[in-house]
């Protein structure tokens, strides 16, 4: 442990003089090249990708992540490289510390610091707290911005979720997403989720449609019901009414959805994506896990590729579609205790990262196939033409992880990747390396990205100002 | 990174060289006031200093600490002489409650609530029942949507099942189909509701009928009457517990929960499901007005078999005992070990707890009072059929017993190797992740779940298990990081307990020795295990876990942890400064009925925090 403290630092104080002079996104309308150029394609949508476990920077294998060479010309190394034909499109975020989740700084439990704290940016309140109330996530906060009168204000989606030790329930080990109150579950079964967004695509039959007819129905049965809240309410104390007052809220919200489903029939952009038989994965298998793992299901875990694919299918047409502006696919959690029967891995990952001793080939393994499922994603959203620019230009998809080094669960220098927009932007294809600075600086720069003008995010004993560059200032 | 591993130590230790005060610890009046977490003067040994520096203390608050302030600051002063019921939010069905209560009320046995959300873990409430932590979220509105509409599509497939809501739709004419309609409303609203409903209430109920059913020429009796059951199962009447509460002459700041509202309260807390005809009938005729009327109905609940499972949900949460089915262990150190085994020692141990709260009658030595906390903690007996009985082998039961076939027979246990609910093998295996037991991880069980001391995972440390081949034995292996007086601070409680348990392997089997193989010589020694320890707060030491599960027996805050536990349950929510006078009352009432575990319900029914309300 100690030797590797020694080897992170060299590599940190190495990259930490170059790191300054790097540009980093380049605002449209605050960059003078951005002026210059040819008017940008706005962002529209926001997308997050987890994976657990972070790189492998250090071991016995040496560094499988950093990529080589400079800035705008570089090579990708093993862990990254299935994302080569897209590397135009990317952009390798190193030299960002995860602070609020380090364990070394604050009272924060090593894996869930990091999770609770990944797009809050906040200081997670203890081992088995969450995030303090009023700390959402920046998805949550781009939700307000992107999604207004689309149907879902944002839809989250997980693969091989709540393993391990949080049981199949919503934990500080599983959460990532956060409103102003509370964490926010997942969309577990991907049956459903297709149902759910794509069930009834007809649409638009008049009087006499039996898809119109559910819908009138159901928006009768919600009227009720609606009312059955706001007169409870004003019977209730304050705090009551506010708890009914948040489930009116989302209430509303699904009667909106009701309306906005009976509008629009499928264009040649929105399809119905092709249902796949996901036969044999159990969305909650997770209910009957074991704090170590033990319990196994490998049935489900070998159709993670297969429903992780289905899923991000699912994601690209509820953006095609324009569902929501904000979507999020959440590979299993920070236990990641499930094993990899695709890759011949019959152990968990977490196991690989630490329970059985560091093993840098196996957490090498698991990771270059995250790299393969994250090329999936970007390659769909690229082939989805919105109107003379794809679905991927008009998108900034965030990648990361809880933690940087799977021995250590050390935050600094965390395995972050940027992808999307049309270049301008966001200027792509770059390996910047920020010199170690806290990772809520990152955050608020990608809400300035879409406009949301705060110059701070995130817990205020974090440094959070946003990512400048000299030309920029 | 020097001076923050400084910071890491002193927060170690301020946590942990505290006692905790009975039960009383936690959540009690962040003085902030703020729910930040900030100046936690909750927990470990109220340790005003410990957590402000890096945001935690003895991290106990959950989120609500703050809330609950009253803003006293240093010590709350409550008076007990007045009623003082503390917070009383309003609760939402758990997933557990939610399915039992559609099976009671249309017969669906289905459990349809697992379509619903994953429900928020909390480290204060094992039980998933916090009310400040069940905020609504967009994905669960919509299920309680999709699930409702399943649920009542089944409860109007077809006549037959629509005649199971009122006898009226076994024979319906388009004549009489809206009188129907208004019948099944009519009884289903106030059961599904919880309370009387009035006519106007039901008007509009037959109203949503009526326009569903002439929606369009589809339309029928029965996707009308789904209408209404889909509606009234997504209304806040159903999903909430709603209490209005009774004003209370000569004092405004709390109302009075009677009637149908403490028929509710009674019922889930006792079933974990809606009253019966025969509560609410009580409620009706006013039985539930007075504290011993809701005494006494509390005392028909428990008896009723239907309090049975909700015994045993208490349990499966606080105990770890739910995953043993699926705990994989070495076949080659454990050949005897399957999942079925694993089935059986969780049975074994449900049925332990449920022989000693409601049938056992005698009472044995020491002398505890039968169906206490304490006898369980001690009991001399275990229920096995003849599989675990030759799993365990003859040694480990007393000379003479056997059990046959496959139904769980009482068998007295060797008392020389094992006694009690933590001696028995599901405890032991449960309590151990792999193949090698693990004694802090049984320690801390011990420490956190059954005396309340919160003690935390260390931060700034990636707590490893020792390298397996430095020493002979677990508690040598083990004993390394006590020589580190951070480590010790908290580890001087957590060993102590752990290593008595020693003696039961990670399959559950009694063992004098413990088998290690010098990797070097490969040579193999069977080193006689050292299992004494002691419990923190007790006096006196224990040379195994038969002693130690006696002293752990007659400590009180292993009393008042087990209320405290039950408290939460009850209230369905973190315990406050603001309780005091209920943990007062209760504590005082399960001491004095020898700890006996149904008293122990009885008297929460009797403390203001279920009695009461605030006023709101």
């Amino acid at each position: 442990m100690t030797r590797y403290k020694l080897n992170r630092r060299t590599v940190i104080k190495g990259a930490g003089t170059i790191a300054i002079a790097l540009p980093w996104l380049e605002v449209m309308g605050q960059g003078r090249r951005a002026r210059a150029q040819t008017a940008s394609v706005p962002l529209k949508r926001f997308v997050t990708v987890y994976q657990p476990g972070g790189g492998v920077r250090s071991g016995a294998n040496g560094d499988k992540y950093t990529p080589t060479g400079s800035e705008t010309s570089f090579t990708l190394s093993p862990i990254l490289a299935p994302l080569q034909p897209l590397q135009s499109r990317i952009i390798v975020a190193d030299g960002l510390n995860l602070t609020c989740g380090d364990q070394s700084k604050y009272s924060v439990e090593q894996h869930q610091g990091g999770s609770v704290g990944l797009l809050t940016g906040a200081i997670q309140q203890g081992s088995g707290n969450y995030p303090p109330a009023m700390s959402p996530s920046i998805d949550q906060v781009l939700a307000n911005r992107l999604s207004t009168g689309k149907a879902y204000g944002s839809l989250q989606f997980a693969v091989r979720w709540a393993t391990g030790k949080s049981h199949g329930k919503l934990s500080p080990m599983n959460s990532l997403f956060f409103s102003t109150s509370a964490p926010i579950p997942p969309r577990l079964d991907p049956q459903d989720i297709f149902n759910t967004l794509f069930g009834s695509m007809v649409g638009g039959g008049g009087g006499t449609d039996p898809n119109t007819i559910a819908l009138m129905r159901k928006k009768s049965i919600l009227d009720f019901v609606d009312k059955k809240y706001d007169a409870l309410k004003l019977k209730l104390g304050t705090d009551d009414r506010a708890r009914l007052d948040q489930h009116l809220t989302q209430l509303r919200d699904l009667e909106n959805r009701v309306v906005i489903t009976t509008a629009p029939p499928p264009t040649s952009v929105c399809k119905q994506p092709t249902k796949v038989d996901t036969t044999g994965y159990n969305p909650t298998s997770a209910l009957n896990s074991a704090d170590d793992g033990s319990i196994k299901d490998t049935a489900t875990d070998a159709k993670i590729p297969l429903v992780g694919q289905f899923m991000m299918d699912m994601m690209v047409m509820a953006l095609a579609c324009d569902k929501t502006g904000v979507i999020s696919l959440q590979w299993t959690d920070t236990e990641a205790k499930h094993t990899f029967p695709w890759l011949n891995l019959s152990e968990h990952h977490h196991f690989y990262q630490h329970d059985g001793g560091f093993r840098p080939t196996e957490c090498t393994q698991i990771q270059t196939w995250y790299s393969q499922m994250h090329l999936y994603l970007l390659q769909k959203m690229q082939a989805v033409d919105m109107g003379g620019h794809s679905l991927l230009d008009e998108s900034l998809v965030f990648f990361g992880s809880e933690i940087a080094d799977p021995p250590s669960h050390a935050k600094n220098n965390m395995p972050l990747l940027l992808a999307g927009g049309d270049g301008k932007t966001v200027r792509t294809g770059r390996w910047i390396n920020c010199g170690g600075v806290p990772h809520n600086k990152l955050l608020t720069s990608i809400l300035n990205v879409y406009g949301d003008a705060r110059t701070t995010f995130g817990d205020s004993r974090v440094d959070s100002a946003p990512l400048k560059t000299p030309g920029l200032a | 990174l020097g001076s923050a591993l400084v910071l890491v130590g002193a927060v170690a230790l301020s946590g942990c060289v505290g006692s905790v005060g009975p039960g009383l610890g936690e959540g009690s009046a962040g003085a902030s006031g703020t729910g930040s977490g900030g100046a936690n003067v909750s927990g470990l040994g109220g340790s005003t200093g410990g957590g402000v520096a890096t945001g935690t203390g003895g991290g106990v608050a959950t989120g609500t600490g703050g809330s609950v302030a009253t803003g006293t600051g240093g010590g709350p002063v409550v008076d007990c002489n007045s009623i003082a019921p503390g917070r009383s939010p309003l609760r939402r069905l758990t997933t557990y409650e939610y399915n039992n209560t559609i099976r009671d009320l249309l017969g669906d046995t289905t459990n349809p609530g697992s379509a619903l959300p994953a429900q928020v873990d909390s480290k204060q409430n094992l039980f998933g029942n916090d009310a400040d932590e069940q905020s609504p979220s967009s994905l669960l509105i919509e299920k309680y949507q999709s699930v409702a509409e399943s649920v009542a599509a089944r409860a109007a497939a077809s006549t037959t099942a629509l005649a199971k809501l009122h006898t009226c739709a076994s024979n319906v004419t388009t004549a009489n189909e809206e009188s129907c309609a208004r019948m099944i409303a009519t009884s289903l609203a106030p059961r599904a509701y919880r309370r009387t409903v009035p006519t106007s209430e039901i008007d509009e109920l037959v109203a949503l009928y009526r326009s569903v059913r002439a929606l369009a020429t589809t339309a029928t009796f029965a996707s009308g009457v789904a209408a209404m059951i889909e509606a009234m199962l997504q209304a806040p009447d159903f999903l909430y517990r709603v209490e209005l509460g009774k004003a209370v002459a000569g004092n405004t700041a709390v109302m009075r929960v009677s009637g149908r509202e403490m028929a509710t309260r009674l019922s889930y807390l006792f079933w974990q499901t809606m009253p019966d005809a025969a509560l609410f009938q009580a409620a009706d005729a006013g039985m539930l007005d007075s504290n011993d009327g809701v005494r006494q109905q509390a005392q028909k609940l428990l008896e009723d078999p239907k309090s049975h499972p909700t015994v045993a949900f208490f349990f499966d949460n606080l105990l770890p005992i739910p995953d043993l089915a699926g705990l994989t262990r070495d076949t080659t150190t454990f050949p005897k070990w399957s999942s079925s085994i694993g089935v059986a020692m969780r049975t074994e141990v449900q049925r332990v707890l449920e022989y000693e709260i409601y049938e056992n009658t005698t009472q044995v030595a020491p002398p505890y009072m039968p169906g206490s906390w304490p006898a369980i903690l001690t009991t001399p007996y275990t229920f096995v059929n003849q599989t675990l009985f030759s799993y365990y082998g003859a040694s480990t039961f007393a000379p003479g017993a056997s059990a046959t076939g496959t139904t769980l027979t009482k068998v007295d246990l060797n008392t020389s190797q094992r006694l009690g609910l933590l001696t028995l093998g599901g405890m032991a295996a449960g309590s151990t992740i792999s193949s090698n037991t693990n004694p802090v991880l049984r320690g801390s069980f011990i420490v956190n779940k059954l005396m309340c001391r919160n003690i935390e995972l260390p931060v700034g440390f990636t707590p490893m298990a020792p390298d397996p081949y430095s020493g002979k034995t677990a508690r040598e292996r083990y004993s390394k990081h006590s020589a580190s007086a951070v480590c010790a601070s908290c580890h001087q409680f957590i060993d102590p307990l752990g290593f008595p348990f020693e003696n039961y392997d990670a399959v559950g089997m009694y063992r004098a020795t413990e088998r290690w193989t010098d990797p070097m010589t490969n040579t193999t020694y069977d080193t006689p295990i050292d299992a004494s320890g002691s419990v923190p707060g007790v006096s006196g030491t224990a040379k195994n876990a038969v002693e130690l599960v006696q002293l752990l027996a007659t400590s009180p805050e292993v009393e008042s942890c087990f209320a405290s536990h039950w408290m939460r349950f009850a209230y369905g929510r973190s315990l406050a400064a603001a309780d005091g006078c209920n943990q007062q009352s209760v504590v005082t009432a399960f001491r004095n009925a020898g700890y006996n575990i149904k008293q122990l319900l009885l008297a929460l029914t009797q403390s203001d925090g279920f009695l009461y309300r605030p006023a709101q």
